[in-house]
């Protein structure tokens, strides 16, 4: 491969990374976190429990640092609302990653989970 | 040892890049894949129901963007869209969103991942400097 083929990647990737942009703003508006809630047996109850205390995170995790939440927090309060859920890596792994494509608010949450290192690590 | 050390460089970076080339090729190759199975799942009318528009609005919608969609290959210049025009109707069909730029500039974006049939209008809309030109209207 030569130097000339270099813009030619950094073309076709900011060209990737327009269109993800596009996806993922497209993809945020078919409530992408309460089809998988739904995929996973929640009830419309659990939901609605689980979206209310997403929306107290996304605020404590914008207030000051000794207030802001921890991941055992938030494993032991997913599970407390989803008791079936209870332990399941695979479902919390997705509840986080599907923040990135959710809401402003939710992405604001997921870009605080990954600082904090919630999604690399096995929770 | 020193003479073979420039070469050895180049032969990692070119290694490298070929790399990065063949994942780069793979990440293209998936995003064509999502998109193909959003532009099945209706994303213009996801945009426009989380926008607030009803039925009938989407339906008038639709209808003027197919009338766009075959305007576009007029060969009267007087008969191509013009963003002007675009912004005015959509702000006829969906008055509440009538000085929403971001919006306008969403519907258009849309187009790209839509079927087939507004892809072309899609990359006319472009081609015209729209979503650049789009401002609030009186």
């Amino acid at each position: 491969m030569s130097q000339t083929d270099r813009p030619d990647l950094e073309a076709r990737v900011a060209h990737l990374e327009m269109m993800q942009d596009l996806l993922f703003r497209l993809m945020s508006m078919t409530r992408p976190l309460s089809n998988v809630l739904e995929q996973f047996g929640a009830t419309r109850t659990q939901e609605q429990e689980l979206l209310k205390f997403l929306d107290e995170l996304v605020e404590r995790s914008r207030g000051p640092e000794r207030g802001r939440p921890s991941r055992a927090h938030f494993e032991m309060h997913v599970g407390e609302i989803l008791p079936s859920l209870r332990g399941n890596r695979e479902f919390l792994q997705l509840l986080m990653d599907t923040l990135k494509v959710e809401r402003p608010a939710y992405r604001e949450l997921h870009e605080y989970m990954t600082a904090q290192g919630w999604t690399a690590a096995k929770v | 040892m020193r003479t073979d050390a420039p070469s050895t460089i180049i032969d990692r970076v070119d290694e490298r890049l070929s790399e990065l080339e063949s994942h780069l090729a793979q990440i293209e190759m998936l995003q064509q894949l999502m998109l193909r199975l959003l532009s099945i799942m209706h994303p213009l009318s996801n945009v426009l129901s989380q926008y607030g528009a009803n039925s009938t609005q989407e339906q008038e919608l639709l209808q003027y963007l197919d009338q766009l969609a075959a305007r576009v290959h007029s060969l009267e210049r007087t008969r191509q869209p013009t963003v002007e025009e675009f912004q005015d109707r959509i702000g006829e069909i969906l008055p509440a969103l009538r000085q929403d730029i971001e919006f306008m500039r969403l519907v258009i974006d849309t187009l790209r991942v839509e079927r087939v049939a507004y892809r072309e209008l899609h990359d006319y809309m472009h081609a015209q400097g729209w979503p650049a030109r789009i401002a609030p209207r009186s």
